[in-house]
């Protein structure tokens, strides 16, 4: 059984216009289930909490990235790796349903009764995780941003960077595996350096690239990460991959990782 | 957040800016593109690509390599490699194919080899 976990104030509203055609859609499909609604913050967490204890196999979310976090950090503080998350994209941002091939609801409809199961790593940060990207930047844009950086044990790397992003390289294309992909952007407007290297006209700055498993990231100033619209404060970041993927419900057609299943 | 345009890289490939300065080994499966300091060396089954401002003080290996930088180290390129004119290379050069732009030092010896492993040539 599907079980939906809408959160109605998601795109201002979105749910209370198409209820009627979405729960006739899913029926349509086979794919109708449990509907729980969220009144609050954080209520997506705890009705998650709930329906894995009755065990629920498949959750969809429907609403923006908030919800969709939410639900996605209960599922792996509960271990369980046998439950699948689908995503009804119904918030303001909806990035990972997009980085997911998922276009609008009625998309993710389809993408929900075909099943297509692939698994991603969550990404902590700090005493944080999140699934698809966070942003740091100086808290103070005044302040210099002289990075230390860690990766994977094996190398240290050093210099200034005006902010930097960090995501999960499968998000980006499913035939890569699941990496931390560390993008340091730089401070000045700088032609591209491949653009120097091969002598064509630039004019567009380049980040650093790295990929890792594990990276500490320690600058000179206090920044902020935001996540999903969290923000944490500090200097230090310790971003790792978790140890066990979920399993998310995608449109993305190339070689899926996991075989296609009723639920 | 910035509203400057940038341009990335392939989400696979690993690129050391300019600004940036690497103390230790670089091991990847991927392409690597270095235009920055490296204190360490680079292996790779893919493309290694030294930009104008790069530095490597160490060994590369890596399936093809690309210099227009600096390397005090020794490269071996399982398939080609090649010098652009502002290489510079204080170290010995083991690889199949190889060609060196007008410009470029070498520093070393050069080795070259075929598919079947014999040494073709040194200098």
């Amino acid at each position: 059984m599907y079980y939906y976990i809408v959160n109605p104030n998601a795109g201002n509203g979105t749910f209370a216009d198409i209820q009627h055609k979405l729960k006739s859609t899913l029926h349509g499909l086979g794919i109708d289930g449990e509907f729980a609604k969220t009144l609050q913050q954080k209520d997506a967490r705890t009705i998650t909490r709930s329906a894995l204890q009755r065990g629920i196999k498949t959750i969809v979310v429907a609403g923006g990235d908030k919800t969709v976090n939410e639900v996605v950090a209960a599922v792996q503080e509960s271990g369980k790796q046998s439950v699948s998350i689908g995503i009804l994209p119904l918030g303001n941002h909806n990035t990972l349903a997009s980085y997911l091939g998922i276009t609008d609801w009625h998309h993710a409809c389809h993408v929900l009764a075909a099943r297509r199961l692939q698994s991603f790593n969550l990404i902590h940060i700090n005493d944080h995780s999140f699934i698809h990207s966070c942003h740091i930047e100086p808290k103070s844009t005044s302040d210099t941003s002289q990075l230390l950086a860690e990766i994977d044990g094996s190398h240290k790397l050093r210099g200034e960077v005006a902010f930097s992003r960090v995501s999960n390289q499968k998000l980006h294309n499913v035939y890569l595996p699941n990496q931390l992909l560390l993008r340091l952007y730089p401070h000045q407007d700088r032609s591209s350096w491949w653009s120097r290297i091969f002598g064509s006209a630039g004019g567009v700055s380049s980040p650093a690239q790295l990929h890792a498993r594990v990276a500490i990231l320690e600058f000179s100033s206090e920044h902020t990460a935001t996540i999903d619209g969290r923000t944490l404060h500090n200097t230090l970041f310790r971003i790792r991959l978790s140890e066990t993927p979920l399993r998310l419900i995608t449109a993305r057609a190339e070689q899926p990782d996991l075989e296609s299943e009723t639920g | 957040m910035s509203k400057k345009s940038y341009s990335h890289p392939d989400i696979s490939e690993t690129a050391i800016t300019s600004d940036l300065h690497v103390k230790g080994d670089i091991a990847s499966d991927n392409d690597v593109w270095i235009d920055g300091h490296i204190e360490g060396g680079v292996s790779t089954h893919g493309i290694v690509t030294l930009g104008q401002n790069a530095r490597v003080e160490g060994d590369i290996t890596a399936r093809i390599v690309r210099i227009n930088g600096h390397v005090e180290g020794n490269v071996e390129a399982g398939e080609s490699l090649t010098c652009h004119a502002a290489a510079v290379v204080q170290g010995d050069i083991t690889t199949r194919d190889v060609r060196v732009d007008s410009g470029a030092v070498i520093n070393g010896r050069l080795t070259t080899f075929t598919d079947e492993g014999q040494n073709t040539g040194e200098e």
